[in-house]
């Protein structure tokens, strides 16, 4: 299972594009620094059409004032976890 | 033992920025130390491979000439997207080198049969 590591906000829609095009259905799709902003109300739907399991990084999101979601969440450690269970990874940004 | 495989993924056009260039060092050390190395690119990547580039006007080494002598280093492939092509109308078989245009079904089984993905 591959990891893909988005970084972008909603306003870089060609990466999200691009990641999801990318995304196979056992993968996961973790969001750190300014992809949490994807969380916002405003862009759940498109979250929502992910086939992947899509987690978010905890800290970034509480950093930036966004509200949780029903997403599953990992703190720093989750992080370093899901690397080290997930092969290849891949970034995008 | 088997070599490792490395995917290089690049998003970005060739004279924007320095990624382009970077991926191409990146993609051509590896394969100087005999990794199998294939290259992706994606979105504003593909731009890379139009042809008739004359960067010497804006005092850049010509990356595409550099990307045509990849088979000299066994890299034999390169790959982009039928998205990055729709993105900016461009066809496979007008660009140098002519790359091979992935559905997302093979885009997700080409990042999956890699030892190691690298983005720049």
């Amino acid at each position: 299972m591959t990891l893909h590591i988005l970084n972008t906000s909603p306003s870089d829609r060609n990466t999200f594009l691009s990641c999801s095009a990318a995304l196979a259905e056992d993968d996961v799709l973790l969001l750190i620094e300014d992809a949490t902003y994807w969380l916002l109300p405003q862009h759940r739907a498109d979250l929502a059409r992910i086939p992947a399991r899509v987690v978010a990084l905890a800290p970034d999101r509480q950093a930036r004032g966004i509200d949780a979601c029903h997403l599953t969440e990992v703190d720093d450690a989750g992080f370093v976890e899901l690397t080290v269970k997930h092969h290849p990874i891949v970034s995008w940004f | 033992m088997k070599r490792k495989s490395v995917l290089v993924i690049c998003r970005k056009g060739p004279y924007g920025s320095s990624a382009a260039r970077e991926a191409l060092d990146i993609a051509l050390s590896g394969a100087v130390f005999e990794l199998s190395v294939s290259l992706l690119l994606l979105d504003d990547g593909v731009l890379q491979l139009l042809p008739g580039q004359n960067s010497g006007l804006i005092g850049e080494k010509n990356l595409n000439a550099m990307l045509s002598a990849l088979p000299l280093y066994d890299i034999e492939q390169v790959y982009t997207s039928l998205h990055s092509l729709a993105l900016h109308g461009l066809e496979a078989q007008r660009l140098e080198p002519a790359p091979r245009a992935l559905d997302n079904q093979e885009l997700q089984t080409l990042i999956k049969c890699h030892d190691m993905v690298l983005t720049v």
